[in-house]
């Protein structure tokens, strides 16, 4: 059965273009959220193989939805997706339990590889 | 190099005349006119094709030609063309057929004076001379004045 | 890049733009703003993220360079003051600039401007307190080092940890770890890779180049570690580390030193983790809830051609129920009050699809208002109101070039110096206020000023000297039919010093849109207290309510919005004042068109009662005489197209019930 995975990202043009990716590399793409609080919600509700995490978000940013996700399943696998510049708060976030990380702008193979080393 | 192209032939008073084919979207039996007041001399009104309100152009008056005839004993049809993103109709008296002829039988040097721009020569085919005129030209002229008020 | 992508990546630049120059202003108002100065570093990262997506590389560069800066504000390392935000605010203009120019030409051309210029400074700016904050360097004690493997060194100290370690069953790794070309963010590879040693249950003694290095990704690909870890096969820990990404290879060796004593410090540099450099992110502070609402998008052309569809549908409801009227068709009735209810349902919601909130115009106008006071030298408090009144979407793109106008004249030329204001006894500050609000049917946007008001004695001098109108016609004007003198074209120029003349700058222009939407616009104002123009909308644009009204044969229809009242008169009603036509109703004198003159139709004499549409032009009352009124009924209205721009007494045409047409008037135009 295909991995279900869960979307985060304020823009819907990220998400638009990772729901594209992932859905190419035979991933279901279950749900999206564009912020932490949705995220944490449709977490809880859809319960994903994986998550994608963008860190920079309004009202709950990804670190701190990586820390409540993580409270609710200890092993939810969680990518961070970053930007240039943000290697601190990749770090922290892996710290609160992300287990990869892919950069901002996306390399298809990159993601693929980040899908699958989480498995 | 002489190209083969296709015009639609019809009658504007007496005289025979044509656009290029591509330009030309239906053609219709005479219809409804609403006219326009206030509007250019040279177009008859706006019609409803289908549910678009589209102007319906005189093409008589266009080409400054004289009421040719009785009205009442000639058969009208409208040419509606599409250019650039303008869908106008051409009043006319009557639609001839589609005519293929090629470049040779075009002749540049008689330009019809009278028409200026508004022709691109004169079709020779079969003993009949063809006014071969220009979509492009006419209704280029025509928006022209309207942005220009 | 792929079209639908392109679209969104536009739509989105452009809403984050808009936050940008919001979260500035809010900063602008109060520097202290933690809130605004991270939505704004939000902002500016999401589009850096976009712009790198899409390859726009100097997008995404001044991105990132303002990003930075604004970090170290977020950090406290650098306050916000007005050369900075300045700098800032022209930041985001050259975005706006490159992103116009990716939407004209799909690159990041950038004529007559340097972007490098102000990369450079935003570079400085960074810079400059980058140094100040610079921890001192640790220095490095140089001890008695050995070399182990490649270019790892040892001291004496790991060598006993090592010792110790193995003497207790535990084993001891030699590790050089490659990453792969082109990895990013090499140093929190390194980090997961120490971290994923950790949780294995071994310890890092030591790594080359040293762990500040691999923090500040000073290293190539490769470094080099000597762990201790217990029960771990050498294919269990290079397992391990190999399902991290971007790692190529990891070789991995017993780690064999000779020379051994007992000492039992062996956490070297575990602890270290590479986080602890990074400015850690504050806290942020809960945000005021915003309920997001599920949405969807729709591309623009999609709506029309549903609004099209729902005009044909309400074209052949009305079709149907002519016929069945003319066949006195009883059975059907219910049915048919069914379609209509439905009709007008379905109408309400595709209408209602079509309508934005105005905030999406007026949002652009405080940085307008911000920049112009500033130019001008005057303070202004700009108020918005009422920005969450819905318009139609054609509306909002419209109206936006005249409510720049308006704005525009009200603080150039209604709000005083601030020298006169504190001469006049007014406070320092003008107030200029946005607002709009629903009234009925109808949308109404005013832009309102407390300055210096026109005179409307002054603007009537103007209009006779310039033979508008002479003085004794303009004996009997009431305030508003001479302020209505503003909005002839030219009446106003900007190179006349006289504040007046000054005030219809673009008057006309806002007259025209106005109109071409069949809408009204009205002038009030009072001198030394401030002026107000209100502009009145129909809610859209598409369906209108219309009377329609015939003359001769033909069948015109007037906005509803438009009218005021219909009567009947008989024809000796009809005066004569100043060679106008008027009638007086209940005393107040209403000039009267008869349309068919107008329109210049041929027309004979009309019988004894005749029937008058009194429309309202702003606060002007104006009657049309027509030979029948027909009924009111909704219509589409179509544009008449290019061909017929030259005229300008109708909106555009509708199709009736029966397939005829009927020409909109434009009001505005007629009278």
């Amino acid at each position: 059965m295909a991995k279900s995975l869960l979307i985060v990202d304020d823009a819907a043009f990220m998400r638009m273009l990772l729901k594209d990716i992932i859905s190419k590399a035979g991933y279901e793409v279950v749900g999206e959220a564009a912020n932490g609080v949705d995220a944490v919600e449709k977490y809880k509700e859809l319960k994903p193989d994986v998550v994608t995490m963008d860190i920079t978000m309004p009202e709950m940013n990804g670190i701190e939805a990586i820390k409540k996700i993580k409270e609710i399943d200890p092993n939810a696998k969680i990518i961070v997706c970053s930007a240039m510049g943000q290697q601190a708060m990749v770090v922290e976030a892996i710290q609160a339990g992300a287990k990869d990380f892919i950069v901002k702008p996306f390399q298809h193979s990159r993601v693929i590889e980040a899908l699958q080393k989480v498995g | 190099m002489n190209n083969e192209f296709e015009v639609l032939v019809y009658q504007v008073g007496k005289q025979d005349m044509a656009f290029d084919v591509e330009y030309v979207g239906m053609v219709i039996e005479k219809p409804e006119i609403t006219p326009v007041p206030r509007s250019k001399q040279t177009i008859k009104g706006v019609t409803n094709l289908r549910g678009r309100i589209v102007p319906v152009i005189d093409l008589g008056k266009c080409l400054g030609l004289d009421d040719s005839g009785d009205a009442s004993e000639q058969t009208w049809n409208v040419i509606v063309v599409n250019w650039e993103d303008i869908e106008a109709g051409f009043l006319v008296n009557s639609v001839r057929g589609v005519l293929r002829c090629s470049d040779a039988e075009v002749e540049q040097v008689s330009k019809v004076e009278k028409f200026g721009e508004k022709s691109k020569g004169i079709i020779k085919k079969d003993e009949k001379l063809i006014v071969y005129l220009s979509v492009d030209q006419i209704l280029g002229e025509l928006t022209a004045i309207s942005e220009l008020k | 890049m792929n079209e639908q992508y392109f679209s969104i990546f536009i739509d989105e630049t452009k809403e984050y733009l808009q936050a940008l120059n919001d979260s500035l202003l809010k900063l602008e108002r109060n520097k202290e703003d933690i809130e605004a100065v991270n939505e704004t570093f939000r902002a500016l990262h999401t589009l850096k993220g976009m712009a790198g997506t899409m390859g726009f590389d100097s997008m995404t560069k001044l991105c990132h360079k303002m990003e930075q800066v604004l970090d170290m504000v977020r950090s406290g390392n650098l306050k916000i003051d007005d050369t900075l935000l300045d700098k800032l605010f022209l930041g985001i203009d050259v975005l706006d600039k490159i992103l116009k120019s990716i939407i004209e030409s799909g690159n990041e051309s950038l004529k007559d401007f340097d972007l490098d210029e102000l990369i450079a400074s935003f570079s400085q700016v960074s810079e400059q307190r980058k140094e100040v904050n610079k921890p001192e360097e640790a220095e490095s004690k140089t001890e008695e080092s050995h070399t182990f493997q490649g270019k790892l060194e040892i001291d004496d100290s790991v060598k006993r940890v090592i010792e110790s370690a193995v003497s207790k069953g535990f084993e001891a790794y030699y590790l050089k770890v490659i990453l792969e070309e082109g990895t990013v963010f090499k140093a929190v590879r390194a980090y997961m890779v120490f971290q994923k040693i950790e949780q294995i249950g071994g310890e890092i003694l030591l790594c080359s180049p040293p762990v500040e290095e691999l923090e500040e990704e000073k290293f190539d690909r490769d470094f080099e570690i000597i762990i201790v870890v217990r029960d771990k096969k050498k294919e269990e820990v290079r397992d391990a580390l190999m399902s991290i990404s971007e790692i190529e290879n990891v070789v991995i060796q017993n780690a064999k030193v000779k020379q051994m004593s007992s000492d039992g410090v062996n956490k070297v540099y575990a602890e270290k983790a590479i986080a602890k450099t990074g400015s850690p992110e504050k806290p942020e502070p809960k945000a005021k809830k915003r309920r997001l609402t599920q949405t969807v998008r729709v591309d623009i052309d999609k709506l029309d051609t549903l609004m099209n569809l729902m005009g044909e549908l309400v074209i052949s409801r009305s079709r149907i129920i002519d016929t069945l009227k003319r066949y006195n068709i009883k059975d059907v009735d219910e049915s048919l009050s069914q379609l209509s209810r439905i009709t007008l349902d379905l109408q309400n919601i595709v209408m209602k699809v079509r309508m934005v909130p105005v905030a999406f115009v007026f949002n652009r106008f405080p940085r307008m208002v911000r920049d112009l006071s500033k130019q001008l030298g005057k303070e202004i408090n700009f108020v918005i109101k009422g920005e969450e009144t819905e318009l139609d979407r054609t509306f909002v793109e419209e109206i936006g070039e005249p409510l720049l106008h308006l704005i525009r004249n009200a603080i150039d030329h209604g709000i005083e110096s601030k020298e006169e204001r504190l001469a006049l006894g007014k406070p320092p500050t003008g107030n200029v206020v946005l607002s709009a609000h629903h009234e009925g049917n109808n949308v109404v946007i005013e832009v309102q000023d407390d300055g210096r008001g026109i005179d409307k004695n002054d603007v009537l001098k103007h209009a006779i000297e310039r033979g508008l109108v002479t003085e004794s016609e303009a004996a009997g004007y009431s305030d508003e039919k001479i302020f209505e003198f503003l909005f002839t074209p030219g009446f106003s120029t900007k190179d006349e010093a006289s504040e007046v003349s000054g005030r219809g700058v673009g008057m006309d222009v806002v007259k025209n849109v106005v109109g071409s939407l069949n809408g009204n616009v009205s002038i009030e104002s009072l001198p030394g207290k401030g002026t107000t123009v209100s502009i009145r909308l129909p809610l859209t644009l598409a369906i209108i309510q219309a009377l329609l009204v015939r003359v001769k044969s033909l069948v015109y229809a007037i906005p509803i919005a438009n009218i005021d009242s219909t009567l009947s008169i008989s024809h000796d009603e009809i005066q004569n004042i100043q060679d106008r036509e008027v009638i007086v109703i209940r005393g107040e004198i209403i000039p009267i068109t008869k349309l068919w003159e107008t329109l210049q139709i041929p027309h004979n004499k009309v019988g004894e009662s005749m029937n008058v549409v009194i429309v309202k032009v702003g606060n002007k009352k104006h009657g049309i005489i027509v030979d029948a009124l027909i009924g009111q009924e909704d219509i589409v209205i179509k544009s008449l197209g290019k061909l017929f721009l030259d005229v300008k007494e109708f909106s555009g045409g509708a199709i009736l019930g029966d397939g005829s047409i009927a020409l909109i008037l434009n009001v505005t135009n007629i009278i």
